[in-house]
């Protein structure tokens, strides 16, 4: 997949950079650099792997996950009041 | 702190750092002290909270001496980025002492501070070989602990399953010191782990007799310097003669850590850094319309590597590439975390060098990014896994410059990693 003008455009707006007319040509060649290095991937066999988003595999109390730590330190003082 | 330190020393009371002068890696936000990242869009930030482990380090007696520099948010392997300048490694055997040489990165002030002797350790932050690699370039020893281990709060985001803090000192006595200061189960970051925390000074005790050292042969890549592999070779020796069980091992998934890496870090980073927006804090360009107030502010306060890698972010996020490229490389980092599990089965440790090369002269590895990001080759697959894994200096090559050797361990076995660690100090005779 190669990336083209109207791409970066997109891209750039997407992420709030503005890019300058004359650096256009560098980033457009950069980014394909880069992504057509990392391609590679494609090449994987990754049918039926899941996707490891965090290595952090400590599970949380469903009452945390529900309330988050803010809500159940703003409950706690509340308590005490 | 000097002066409470002063106290307590004049006391007899002491905390476990009472007193001992400290770098601080700017990107751990310190109360009432300018916390800029490296960045332009932080000149003058000022928080007005203290990050975890900065507070941990205070709250152990460690006294702060500065902040150092960095690679702009932590995105760079030569300490090049930052906008305040480059950090010069203080190593520099050349005879041409005009050619400076970098010192690694992205931790490379504190890299440069601990190895001049300018503090006796410093933190540091570690996301792909932000620790390791610059404690190899400047000839001292860097631990990226397990990932969970240094709660995250206070940390200036880069790429938030990764970010790992950890300590640069002189030994590995040092290291295990600072560490332990360090760390703690915190309800403040939601990946901070509950694992129990050990005496890490216990790696005094461990015994290389009767473990297995993994060789992984995928490390064994083409652009090794030979020096560098002559030092590795060195190391399995060492443990052999102390009787360890040297075992070959693959770790098949090793080439793709990178390239996967660079689709990882980049994504999570377009996210992190979505909030330097010019509104809350931070630079800000005056604009009429607000789209353009973001844009301006943003293009003239991030710098050339930051805004490569916020487009890349961008990029494999955007609608019809995420599959192909987010997806992909998350169930890439699967296949990578696994291969080590499987290797841990039968292995304790695993012994390989850190870079592929020594520290190179500022300037070089400048005009193609995916060069600069070849110094990382090595680190990297242990942070897609989370492992804890040390550099620790181990040899030196022709022209006197430092080689580390990179030890990875299991899941918050950092006592068995910096214990390898202790005998790679103790056999290398300097």
């Amino acid at each position: 997949m190669s990336i083209d003008n109207s791409t970066v455009k997109k891209v750039a707006s997407l992420a709030r950079i503005e890019i300058k007319g004359d650096e256009e040509d560098t980033i457009i060649n950069e980014l394909n650099n880069i992504i057509g290095w990392v391609d590679e991937l494609q090449k994987i066999n990754t049918d039926n792997v899941e996707p490891l988003l965090s290595v952090f595999n400590e599970s949380m109390s469903k009452f945390w996950r529900f309330f988050g730590c803010k809500q159940i330190i703003l409950l706690k003082k509340l308590r005490k009041i | 702190m000097a002066k409470k330190s002063d106290e307590n020393i004049a006391n007899k009371n002491f905390r476990p750092l009472e007193g001992i002068p400290i770098g601080m890696k700017d990107l751990f936000c310190t109360n009432g002290t300018k916390t800029t990242a490296g960045s332009k869009i932080l000149e003058n930030f000022i928080p007005f909270y203290e990050s975890t482990v900065s507070k941990n380090l205070w709250d152990s007696g460690a006294v702060m001496l500065g902040k150092t520099n960095m690679d702009e948010f932590a995105m760079g392997s030569a300490n090049t980025t930052s906008y305040f300048g480059n950090v010069i490694n203080p190593l520099n055997p050349h005879s041409d002492k005009k050619k400076k040489l970098v010192p690694g990165g992205s931790s490379g002030g504190s890299a440069s501070a601990v190895s001049s002797g300018l503090c006796l350790g410093a933190t540091g932050s570690d996301t792909g070989g932000s620790i390791r690699q610059p404690a190899s370039f400047c000839g001292i020893v860097g631990l990226k602990p397990t990932y969970g281990r240094c709660s995250r709060f206070g940390m200036i985001a880069f790429a938030s399953s990764l970010d790992q803090a950890g300590p640069i000192t002189k030994t590995v006595e040092d290291s295990a010191l600072m560490l332990q200061s360090m760390v703690s189960f915190d309800e403040k970051d939601s990946t901070s782990s509950k694992t129990k925390i050990p005496n890490f000074s216990d790696f005094k005790n461990f015994q290389l007799k009767g473990k297995k050292i993994g060789i992984p042969k995928e490390y064994l890549i083409d652009g090794l310097n030979s020096e560098i592999k002559k030092v590795w070779d060195d190391g399995i020796n060492w443990f052999k003669s102390e009787g360890a069980e040297i075992k070959d091992i693959s770790l098949p998934h090793t080439k793709s850590a990178l390239p996967t890496y660079y689709v990882i870090a980049p994504a999570e980073a377009s996210a992190n850094l979505a909030r330097y927006d010019g509104i809350r804090y931070g630079l800000r360009e005056n604009e009429k319309d607000l789209k353009d107030l973001y844009q301006k502010t943003r293009s003239k306060g991030f710098g050339k590597e930051v805004k490569r890698r916020l487009m890349i972010g961008t990029y494999v996020l955007s609608a019809g590439y995420y599959d192909a490229y987010y997806l992909k490389a998350l169930k890439v980092r699967k296949l990578i975390s696994e291969d080590f599990k499987k290797v841990f089965q039968t292995c304790d440790l695993i012994l390989t060098p850190t870079t592929p090369n020594v520290a190179f002269p500022i300037g070089e590895k400048q005009t193609d990014p995916i060069e600069m990001y070849l110094n990382d080759v090595l680190t990297v697959p242990a942070s897609l896994a989370g492992l804890p894994a040390i550099s620790v200096p181990a040899g030196f090559n022709n022209e006197k410059l430092p080689i580390g050797l990179q030890i990875i361990g299991k899941p918050f076995d950092e006592i068995s990693v910096l214990g390898g660690a202790n005998i790679i100090e103790k056999s290398r005779g300097f």
